[in-house]
């Protein structure tokens, strides 16, 4: 077919890949990368669960196409945290009991990430906003936000 | 949900790009942030066969001020535009307004270009556009040319563009210290499109005489609509409530709300009463802090 080739950048290891441009982003970093951290829900922007970073910006990864991202950095779920050592968010989310199924946490904890890299003190206003991008069924969100207080809070008190 | 087949290009500076659209013509489709786009083409309510990525194109995202105009370029993000304190400074309805789209992840993303070429009838830029009277930036590999917001949309989901010209582009005029805005909306979530929304900017003279209102209002009818010249019999008036409930009963008179599955044509005429008096108010209030 119309096959491209482009280099990507996917936390911190290229990949050289030969793409169909219909090919979903978040396709490609599943299927083709063989990172399945980013969740693919609704493949139309509406649910936030395929989150992203590229080059340090938030983005949906199922609104773009694969071929869209030649030479660019992407950070995802895979570079935040380990198992064994989790990111701020991830223990504080673990500790306030932000998540259920988890389905979506990948694109939650992804979209904190970029918001407070944007904007290191976001208001409870600001926070709420960002998180409306992200449909959660599980939690009705207040323990995801106590998460996020947690974070700021530490945050304060250290300086 | 995933799209049909297309061919994928990446036109790295605007010559290239206006070649491709010379050869092009109708079966190509400019993707520029693609927050409306692509989900139409995953949905397949949009088949493209040439798909021209203009993202490599860095010099058409810049804000711009001179003496009496802002200029942006059509590939400046909408989060550029609502954080610019360029823009907040000088025509502060466009930032603010450019806040409220969709979702923060959405903003980081979607193009005021973008959000204009695609027209959407409830969307707020094009409401921004035309209740500020914009003036568009359009060329093509044979000409450019200047048209203002009224001219270039034609109804929802289409422009004035010709098939191998593309919108460069727009600029707004800055305010005065003597103008007070709002912009006011209401959704049943926060970040769906607006039921109907109010775009709103008073001009005082020294008196607090109302001597200009620029209003337009999404959801009263099939597109976003400038009802200034509406409200000519109400100027050169101070503001009092008996003054807007007269100005709002017969801003009224000239909607023309459709009924839909959700929402009925009577809800969205009451929404409209209730956000144009909020906004006049929420105007006149700001106008009054801003002179003690």
């Amino acid at each position: 077919m119309n096959e491209k080739k482009i280099h990507l950048v996917i936390n911190q290891q290229g990949y050289d890949l030969e793409l169909e441009p219909r090919k979903l982003l978040s396709d490609v970093i599943r299927d083709d990368c063989f990172l399945t951290g980013t969740h693919v829900g609704c493949e139309h922007g509406v649910c936030g669960a395929c989150t992203i970073l590229v080059d340090g910006k938030l983005l949906r990864s199922c609104l773009v196409y694969g071929v869209q991202m030649d030479g660019k950095h992407i950070e995802t779920i895979e570079s935040i945290g380990t198992h064994t050592k989790l990111s701020r968010f991830q223990q504080a989310m673990h500790e306030e009991h932000g998540l259920q199924c988890g389905y979506c946490t990948a694109g939650i904890v992804m979209t904190i990430e970029g918001l407070l890299r944007e904007n290191p003190k976001p208001t409870e206003m600001e926070i709420q906003d960002a998180l409306t991008g992200n449909l959660c069924r599980c939690t009705g969100y207040q323990n995801i936000l106590k998460a996020i207080q947690r974070v700021l809070l530490a945050d304060q008190e250290k300086s | 949900m995933k799209p049909a087949p297309f061919q994928y290009h990446q036109p790295t500076n605007t010559q290239e790009l206006l070649a491709l659209l010379d050869l092009y013509r109708s079966n190509a489709k400019i993707i520029s942030g693609g927050q409306s786009l692509a989900p139409m083409m995953n949905m397949r309510m949009a088949h493209i066969e040439e798909l021209i990525d203009i993202n490599q194109l860095s010099d058409l995202s810049f804000i711009n001020q001179s003496q009496n105009q802002v200029k942006i370029g059509s590939m400046t993000r909408h989060e550029q535009v609502a954080s610019s304190e360029q823009i907040d400074k000088h025509c502060p309805l466009l930032s603010y307004a450019a806040g409220t789209i969709g979702h923060y992840v959405i903003r980081q993303r979607g193009t005021i270009g973008g959000s204009l070429c695609h027209a959407d009838p409830v969307a707020q830029m094009p409401l921004i556009a035309l209740t500020l009277d914009a003036n568009f930036h359009i060329k093509s590999i044979h000409e450019e040319r200047q048209i203002r917001a009224s001219d270039f949309f034609l109804g929802a989901m289409t422009t004035c563009l010709q098939e191998n010209e593309f919108l460069q582009a727009i600029s707004y005029p800055c305010f005065s210290n003597e103008t007070a805005w709002a912009f006011e909306l209401f959704n049943r979530r926060h970040g769906d499109y607006a039921i109907v929304s109010v775009a709103l900017c008073l001009d005082y003279d020294n008196n607090q005489v109302i001597r200009n209102i620029r209003i337009g209002l999404n959801g009263v009818s099939d597109f976003a609509q400038d009802y200034s010249s509406a409200c000519s019999s109400f100027l050169n008036q101070t503001f009092t409530e008996k003054w807007l409930d007269e100005l709002t009963h017969h801003l009224l008179a000239n909607f023309s709300p459709f009924d839909d599955e959700r929402i009925s044509s009577k809800y969205r005429l009451e929404l409209a009463k209730t956000l144009i008096k909020k906004a006049f108010f929420r105007a006149n209030q700001n106008y009054l802090k801003s002179r003690n």
